[in-house]
């Protein structure tokens, strides 16, 4: 053991590297450790583990932590701690420390490396089984640890079998169905500064056990009398552990117990150089092998016995800390009171059965343990050792959970430390006619606080059964949720920060776009380029030009992110007819088409252009976003619908590059980039598509547009993208090739009035909503959706319908989402009946002024009439009008 | 997080896969002589029961094949998953 | 198909991270061609592919079957000719790779029978990480089994690693290859060498 330097709310201390820092501040003499959170008591520490209620801290040092038990913080070179009364704070300083996730999968998970769960793990290991051994403690033992006992070598030694896996300090934080546990692992908090600096901090596991063993232990539990709140107060295992490892503060003990540990204690503590003033015993007759063991083991020590006796109530010096204990006869209104400055308690065991109530395991009530316990075995889980009732040597407790108390000594008799709840709180509850813990424990937030109830939850539904008269386990059973400690967010993100937190798609032209200073605009999990500024340009001048460029030169997109999916066999044409609501299987070879897809509610889920590239060969787009959702959607109809159609569906969507040149100009640039390509509208028409070699690369040319204007898209296999695109730009230089993003394309779409699924939709319109009427098929039999349209839903008058809008302050662009009322509303004071509301909205280089698109009640009868835009400083008028804004006649798709 | 065991690649975790709503809601053959409620029935009405239900997953991010399969939806446990189209078994209850 | 290569890129641009001396070695292996092929196991358009490629096609979803195909080549090192891979996907779904050209061989069967090849190239790139610490890497974000006896040599799956679609395949001892989806091989590669600095 080393020593090591360490500072408590400012003041140095020096300690042994790896005590605790409970144990630590104790070797220092500090008793009296803070002020409880709502009563301002002076409190010291209760317990050793996990289930301290008092001594919680925030840490400065290192990565920083508020409110952790001083009980489980490893002593540490330059550790730096307040003591926090309640309430946790963290250092302003960035944690940079890593966090990092790893999913195992185990034959066999014991939780717990006490002398229960290292005997499973030995167990399953001599079967040959692969086994992962979690323990939140630094060392194994367990128990043995509290009792002041070695662990036997041969059950350590399995810990370092080849299969099996031991993790120290991992906590199993939840256990959930199917064999499924979330542990947290500290890997760098106890080690010096000087380490691996790449280590990651607290490590998530993700476990998959076939079997799991609960070998969780027990927690020491508390009694509830008057003041049993003070410094020098404790747990009796605690004390006698602290003690003998040298962190002794104290002179003189009394030890309060309902069990045999509390003689093992007190002897511990005698052995320790603890003045025992007296062992006090609420049993009157125990049996014969405990007077054995333990009554003869204190009175051959000169310990004073004192029977069928407890504590009721203890006084403290001026500081506050414990200065004597009053003893009081259970059966008769005797009362001694003898001077200590410990008060050791043994209130019997509390088995951890938070996992398992996890998985919704009930814990049953058992007499003889004075405990709930687990019993239990099946193929995902079972229970070992003090959780499954099996508590070693037998301790004989007695069911005693505190004195009778008078309505004033109820004011000070603590049932949960950390919430400050008393029994008098208690009291309240079941005198308003609580019974169950559950209603008990919302009354009084006992149970709610930092421990979450792992000390004062057994003894809340201990005292409900004294109280009314009944059995614990006719109170109903303990409920815990994981986490089972507190874990900082960083740990339950593990790697998911940052860059990681979801994945970044980017196409093969993306360095370029960012080279060029593009800000990108998050589609879905896409990174696509917003829009090109020059040097010092705005948003809004940007997409101007880039308007201007397509509408009167040539501009270039990167449409790379469209869903694709190659589609293929000879059934194609008749599935792709039930799949879009228009017709495909009449479309010839070397053509595309554009097409609509509803659900079976007849709601339009998707849209996009097919190709059909050969007989039984067609390439369907999708949506940027929609690609994933419709390969399943048609996967699902071949799959669970259709069998018998000969139909292979392939996602292609990063397989292909899609470079887009589009504008008046573009066919003089398509000419330049592939000059075997007949380029003119005769030879290359509208929808037609052309194999060639571009720029030196085979490319698949489609003349298709989603602006209105003359356009070609080049498609290659996605690892030329980056170079067509460098040609684009290269061979339209002197025709001032603008790149543009996908602002600029929502406006040239917008102005041609083109929907985009889940803009103009939100999965409430029909084709007939959007005025697209014209793409559903008259002919065909049955297509999905088609029954939908006659609904009486579906076919009611005063639908919203996709309309264009016109303010008519044309520099005003109203903001998408605003809601729309009739123009004769424009002056009606709130609430006004609005008729619909703003889909997308923009400045128009080409009208030269702004316009909406919108979905409007009865849209389509209403063009022409005015309406009104109620904004929070004024109210916007103006017109509904057609859709369609520029080029109503398509003339321009064809230069 | 459920364990979903899909019939051609065993158990794996949820993320893997969508939900595909009840199993054995057909569609039905001429939808246009359907009444209304017929349709509606067909497009909207779920059986939704408390405990074993034989329901659709398909396992998008591994094999992308839809399959059926029993599931309590009391307490999560997966009964035995089948194939489209095969004898379904019988329910774990 | 042949890869022009004055005018491709590849979407790592052959990255590397660590080293074949250290815990890990991660890097792209740029420009491997890669099929989708679909075809029903139980039709003759089975046999004819098998008799095509001349490897049978394995129809246990997860296997891989290979014919003179060395997972990993060394530097300077040719990878043998007509080599072919055979990586199960689904019950009807292999992806094939490997020197061999595959589009030429299943070319008469596409024209008789009802199949799909689809060159997917350029839709997944291939990484390699291979080293006594690869398998601890990729269980930072991969949540199905590694363990050799569940996920044994010549073994393939589909998943999600760091929330990225892909294909492992894990090829020989200590060395894994996934096929990403191209669109997510920068955040993949940033993921993986994230998660590795820990046993560099």
């Amino acid at each position: 053991m080393s020593t090591v330097n360490f500072t408590f709310d400012g003041k140095q201390y020096s300690g042994e590297k790896g005590e605790s820092l409970a144990s630590a501040l104790l070797r220092n003499g500090v008793v009296y450790f803070t002020d409880s959170s709502y009563k301002d008591r002076p409190r010291g520490v209760m317990g050793l583990w996990v289930e301290e209620t008092n001594a919680l801290v925030n840490v400065d040092s290192g990565a920083g932590e508020p409110l952790k038990p001083a009980t489980t913080i490893e002593l540490v070179e330059g550790l730096v701690v307040r003591s926090a009364q309640g309430v946790g704070d963290l250092p302003d300083t960035r944690d940079n420390s890593r966090y990092d996730k790893a999913n195992r999968h185990v034959d066999v998970l014991v939780v717990g490396a006490g002398t229960s769960g290292l005997e499973a793990a030995k167990k399953f290991s001599d079967q040959g089984k692969s086994v992962i051994v979690m323990d939140d403690k630094p060392a194994a033992g367990g128990h043995l640890t509290y009792l002041g006992q070695p662990v036997p070598a041969e059950l350590l030694a399995v810990l370092d079998r080849a299969n099996v896996t031991y993790l120290p300090r991992t906590t199993v934080q939840g256990m959930y169905d199917q064999g499924y546990s979330v542990a947290t692992e500290r890997r760098t908090d106890h080690l010096d500064s000087n380490v691996h600096t790449e280590m990651s901090r607290i490590r998530t596991w993700h476990v998959r056990a076939d079997h799991t063993v609960l070998a969780t232990g027990a927690f020491q539990r508390h009694l509830v009398f008057a003041n049993n709140d003070r410094p020098g107060i404790m747990l009796s295992h605690a004390a006698a552990t602290y003690v003998s490892n040298g962190a002794n503060p104290f002179n003189t003990a009394v030890v309060v117990t309902v069990d045999n540990q509390g003689y093992r204690d007190a002897i511990r503590l005698h052995k320790a150089g603890v003045k025992v003033a007296a062992v006090v015993d609420i049993r009157k007759k125990v049996s014969k092998a405990t007077k054995k063991s333990s009554r003869k083991a204190i009175e051959a020590l000169g310990i004073r016995l004192i029977k069928g006796a407890t504590v009721v109530d203890t006084s403290a010096n001026l500081v506050g800390i414990l200065s004597s204990v009053t003893i009081g006869q259970a059966k008769s209104d005797l009362r001694e009171t003898i001077t200590a400055d410990l008060l050791a308690i043994s209130g019997g065991w509390t088995p951890v059965v938070h996992l398992a109530t996890f998985i919704g395991i009930k814990p049953t009530w058992s007499e003889k343990r004075a405990a709930f316990v687990v019993k239990h075995h099946s193929q995902f889980v079972s229970t070992t050792g003090m959780l499954a009732g099996d508590f070693g040597d037998d301790d004989e407790p007695a069911v005693f959970f505190g004195p009778k108390l008078t309505a004033e000594q109820g004011l000070v008799a603590f049932v949960d430390y950390q919430r400050d709840a008393t029994y008098r709180d208690f009291k309240r509850a079941i005198d308003a006619g609580m019974r169950s813990i559950e209603h008990v424990k919302r009354y009084t937030a006992i149970g709610t606080a930092h421990d979450q109830g792992k000390t004062s939850g057994t003894v809340t539904m201990g005292l409900i059964g004294q109280a009314i008269g009944k059995a614990p386990d006719e109170i109903g059973s303990l409920t815990f949720r994981p986490p089972y400690i507190s874990i900082p967010f960083a740990a339950l993100a593990g790697r998911d920060r940052g860059l990681l937190s979801d994945p970044e798609r980017t196409t093969p032209i993306h360095s370029w776009h960012v080279a060029s200073g593009a800000p990108m605009e998050d589609v879905g999990q896409w990174k696509r380029p917003w829009y090109f500024p020059k040097s010092g340009e705005t948003m809004h001048a940007a997409v101007l030009r880039e308007c201007a460029a397509v509408r009167e030169g040539v501009g270039v997109m990167d449409a790379s992110t469209l869903g694709k999916i190659d589609i293929q066999g000879k059934d194609a044409g008749q599935f792709l007819d039930m799949i879009y609501t228009n017709m495909f299987s009449t479309l010839k070879v070397g053509m595309s088409r554009y097409g609509l897809m509803c659900g079976i509610d007849g709601m339009v889920f998707d849209d996009g252009v097919t190709t059909r590239i050969s007989e039984n060969h067609w390439l369907m787009t999708t949506t940027t976003g929609g690609a994933a959702k419709v390969l399943d959607w048609l996967e699902e109809w071949l799959q669970t619908e259709w069998p018998h159609l000969e139909v292979y569906c392939t996602s292609v969507t990063e397989q292909i590059s899609t470079v887009a040149i589009v504008g008046p100009k573009s066919r003089e640039l398509m000419k330049r980039l592939a000059p075997s390509l007949d380029v003119s509208n005769e030879s290359f028409a509208f929808m037609e598509n052309k194999h060639a070699d571009v720029a030196g690369v085979p490319a698949r040319v489609a003349r298709i547009s989603f602006s209105g204007e003359l356009a070609y898209e080049i498609n290659v296999p996605a690892i030329y993208g980056l170079h067509i695109w460098e040609s684009v730009m290269s061979q339209g230089a002197d025709l001032n090739i603008t790149p543009y993003g996908t602002e600029t394309m929502h406006v040239l779409r917008a102005e041609k009035g083109f929907v985009i699924v889940g803009q103009e939709t939100d999965g409430t319109q029909t084709p007939d909503d959007l005025d697209m009427n014209w793409i559903v098929s008259k002919k065909k039999d049955d297509f999905i959706g088609k029954r939908s349209f006659s609904r009486a839903d579906t076919a009611r008058e005063g639908r919203h319908q996709l309309v264009g809008i016109l303010a008519d302050d044309g520099s005003y662009v109203i903001p998408e989402g605003a809601y729309i009322v009739a123009g004769a509303d424009a002056n009606t004071p709130p609430p006004v009946k609005h008729i619909g509301y703003i889909t997308s909205s923009y400045d128009s280089a080409a009208l030269g002024r702004s316009f909406a698109l919108a979905l409007v009640a009865n849209g389509l009868a209403r063009k022409g009439e005015k309406i009104a835009i109620p904004m929070a400083d004024r109210v916007v008028t103006g017109v509904i009008t057609d859709s369609v804004f520029v080029d109503k006649e398509n003339t321009r798709r064809d230069g | 997080m459920l364990h979903i065991p899909c019939p051609y690649c065993g158990p794996r975790d949820e993320t893997e896969f969508h939900y595909g709503s009840e199993a054995h809601v057909a569609y039905p053959e001429n939808s246009s002589n359907l009444t209304d409620e017929e349709w509606a029935k067909f497009v909207f009405i779920r059986s939704n029961p408390k405990g074993w239900m034989a329901e659709r997953w398909v396992h998008s991010a591994g094999c992308r094949r839809w399959f059926n399969v029993w599931r309590n939806t009391i307490n999560h446990e997966f009964g035995p998953s089948y194939k489209p189209f095969t004898q379904q078994p019988k329910s774990p209850a | 198909m042949t890869v022009k290569l004055e005018f491709a890129k590849s979407p790592l641009g052959g990255a590397k991270f660590g080293g074949t001396d250290k815990a890990v070695l991660i890097q792209e292996v740029p420009f491997t061609p890669g099929f989708d092929l679909r075809v029903n196991p139980d039709s003759p358009a089975f046999l004819a592919v098998v008799a095509a490629l001349g490897l049978v096609l394995p129809t246990t979803v997860g296997k891989v079957a290979r014919n003179n195909a060395d997972c990993i080549v060394s530097e300077g090192e040719k990878p043998a000719e007509n080599g072919i891979s055979a990586l199960t996907l689904g019950p009807d779904w292999w992806y094939l790779t490997g020197t061999a050209d595959i589009q030429a061989l299943l070319a008469p069967v596409q024209i008789a029978h009802h199949i799909s090849l689809v060159d997917v190239s350029s839709q997944r790139t291939k990484i390699e990480i291979y080293g006594p610490s690869a398998k601890d890497v990729l269980s930072h974000y991969w949540e199905q089994d590694l363990r050799d006896e569940h996920f044994p040599i010549d073994a393939c799956s589909q998943g999600l690693l760091a929330k990225a679609p892909l294909i492992m395949w894990h090829c020989c001892e200590n060395c894994y290859l996934l096929f990403p989806r191209a669109s997510f091989s920068r955040h993949l590669w940033t993921a993986l060498t994230d998660a590795s600095v820990e046993y560099l």
